[in-house]
């Protein structure tokens, strides 16, 4: 039984729609990658998940359970983290008290699959595992993007999550930490978590997800196998041609800048 | 500690706080118990009832900093519950017949319990609609006081619950209970800051959408502390009520609570703990120091405010609290030079 079930979900604002019966599954231990155009509404989908936003319709179903009249907060309750693609940071805490923050509220409903957690290690192991150990204590308001990007990531893991959604984490990361990213993702997937990633920067995304959906306009356009995906004619075509070129283009760096949220 | 923590303990700890903390801790508590043990020998009955409002602007200003500076909650009608606290201690008292001792923390849980119903309504509100409709609830609260015959009306009630006591009696009794109601709300406060709960309405404040996809319950936080700040507000209302013998709607209702409250949480420091207690010493200070300037004292208490918060936009407390923290409720990593991150970090 996959772990996350997404079934007919709309959401329009006004006249612009930004999801149209989209349905999609992700199980446990499974990658899913999200890319689409600017607008398509892959952050909106993000949020129906995470329950900032609630859907027009359709329903999102956790581990067989119907969540979708459920907040946010009880949604993290039960094993859902995510990472925001414009950094929200505690600015008057400290990157280690962000961490905490999730370390200390989130799962609790799911802790059945593992010992009590001891909040302090998991906040600290989480600043390890994105590099944040050296401005542990600095107030997170004074982060530099870069940084708040990762917080992002590092509050999201710190919290423990079954799924883990993700919204650009990649964009403005250098060559070498690029990899170290994908392998982060590779092994928290690897370690049993359902992962969504939403994604520009495509070779990274490619590195990791098992599957991939694009989005245009609200609506699936294709969904399946990743590379079978980015080269369908659909996806080329709302991509302009422009991701063919990237996935070919293999391993050469990223020149992608950071995009929307620089 | 497990396995896994000691090891990790070895090069690094968590602490909460130091040796100059606890140092601060000591003078505090030298403070206070020249406050309990040698003040009320050396000074007049007249000072001591003064003290007794020092001790209720504390209450309110650490009250008032919970809401605003750790709640996000800027309320312009704690008033309010000033006015609950000082009619509910009276009834208590003189009505129900309940001793004192009793009847003054049962004030604050009056408080406590209007201010349940009333978040319903003015949660409703967001910014600056829920500062002004605050105030309103206030002046509803205060003019359906005046309506009721049994509370006096426009003119109030006095305390009879003392008639027959010695007046030295009186103010001893009054001035110790305020003393350790004010050390227990403090005491309280920081616990409260300390605790988990502290840590989620701090990340409520800075970003709610973000607390609330982390598992911060977000309206059930906000609503303890509205609960919890309004019951202050009553206990400080109580002891206001106990200390000048009687309540009129005018005065206890007063929105200048309201101001003395923001003027000591923004002057002294909003969102520390030490910072409501510099403000209301210094709010005291000035009022006692410029009382018999009349209208002057509130052009000074404008001036020096404007001044603060101009020159020390953290407030009086703002200057020092890098340095030094009375009431440490964050974490501080230890054993971690910096840059000594894991994965190396992107330069520019």
């Amino acid at each position: 039984m996959p772990l996350l079930e997404v079934s007919g979900v709309a959401k329009r604002f006004g006249r612009v729609v930004t999801a149209r019966d989209v349905s999609f599954e992700v199980s446990a231990g499974e990658a899913l990658g999200l890319v689409g155009p600017n607008g398509a509404g892959k952050t909106t989908l993000l949020d129906i998940v995470a329950g900032t936003q609630r859907a027009d319709a359709g329903t999102v179903a956790l581990d067989g359970r119907d969540i979708t009249r459920l907040g946010a907060a009880a949604r993290a309750d039960r094993g859902i983290a995510r990472s925001y693609q414009v950094p929200r940071p505690f600015g008057g805490l400290t990157v280690y008290e962000n961490a905490l923050v999730g370390a200390s509220f989130a799962g609790r409903r799911h802790t059945r699959t593992g010992p009590p957690r001891d909040a302090r290690a998991q906040a600290w192991h989480a600043l390890e595992v994105t590099g944040l150990t050296g401005v542990a204590n600095t107030p997170s308001g004074s982060l530099r993007l870069l940084d708040r990007k990762r917080l992002e990531v590092a509050r999201a893991l710190a919290a423990g999550p079954r799924l883990l959604l993700l919204d650009e984490i990649a964009g403005g990361l250098t060559d070498r930490e690029l990899p170290q990213v994908v392998d982060l993702v590779r092994r928290l997937r690897d370690d049993g978590v359902a992962v969504v990633w939403i994604e520009h920067v495509l070779h990274a995304l490619l590195g990791v997800v098992d599957r991939l959906m694009c989005l245009a306009g609200g609506e699936v356009i294709a969904q399946g196998d990743p590379h079978e995906v980015i080269r369908s004619p659909q996806v080329v075509e709302v991509y302009l041609g422009s991701t063919v070129d990237a996935v070919d283009a293999g391993s050469e760096p990223a020149t992608e800048p950071t995009g929307e949220t620089a | 500690m497990s396995d896994a923590g000691a090891a990790r303990a070895a090069t690094r700890t968590i602490t909460r706080g130091g040796r100059g903390s606890l140092a601060g801790g000591g003078v505090l508590l030298v403070v206070v118990v020249l406050l309990a043990a040698v003040v009320p020998y050396v000074v007049t009955l007249g000072a001591l009832s003064s003290l007794v409002m020092l001790f209720a602007l504390v209450i309110l200003g650490t009250t008032w900093n919970l809401l605003a500076g750790y709640g996000g909650m800027v309320s312009v009608g704690q008033q309010a519950y000033v006015g609950v606290g000082g009619y509910a201690l009276i009834q208590l008292a003189d009505a129900v017949g309940a001793p004192l001792w009793l009847a003054v923390p049962a004030a604050g849980l009056v408080g406590a319990a209007i201010a349940l119903p009333t978040s319903y309504l003015v949660f409703r509100l967001a910014g600056g609609y829920f500062a002004i409709g605050t105030w309103v609830v206030a002046e509803v609260f205060r003019l359906v006081t005046m309506r009721i015959d049994g509370l006096g009306g426009g003119t109030g009630l006095s305390l009879s619950a003392f008639r027959g006591t010695d007046r030295v009696e009186r103010v001893a009794f009054v001035y110790w209970f305020a003393l350790a109601l004010m050390v227990a709300v403090v005491l309280g406060t920081y616990l409260l800051m300390r605790s988990r709960v502290g840590l989620g309405l701090t990340a409520i404040r800075d970003d709610r959408v973000a607390a609330s996809s982390l598992g911060v319950a977000v309206d059930r936080g906000r609503r303890l502390v509205y609960v919890a700040g309004s019951g202050g507000a009553a206990l400080a209302g109580a002891l206001v009520a106990l200390s000048t013998l009687g309540v009129t709607p005018g005065s206890i209702y007063s929105v200048s609570w309201t101001a003395a409250m923001i003027f000591i949480v923004v002057v002294g420091g909003i969102g520390t703990i030490e910072g409501p207690l510099v403000g209301a010493v210094l709010y005291w200070a000035l009022q006692q120091a410029l009382a018999p300037l009349g209208t002057w004292y509130l052009v000074v208490l404008g001036a020096v405010a404007v001044a603060v918060v101009l020159l020390a936009p953290r407030g009086l407390w703002g200057l020092v609290a890098g340095r030094y923290q009375l009431f440490p409720t964050g974490y501080r990593v230890r054993g971690v030079p910096p840059g000594a991150a894991v994965a190396p970090r992107a330069d520019g």
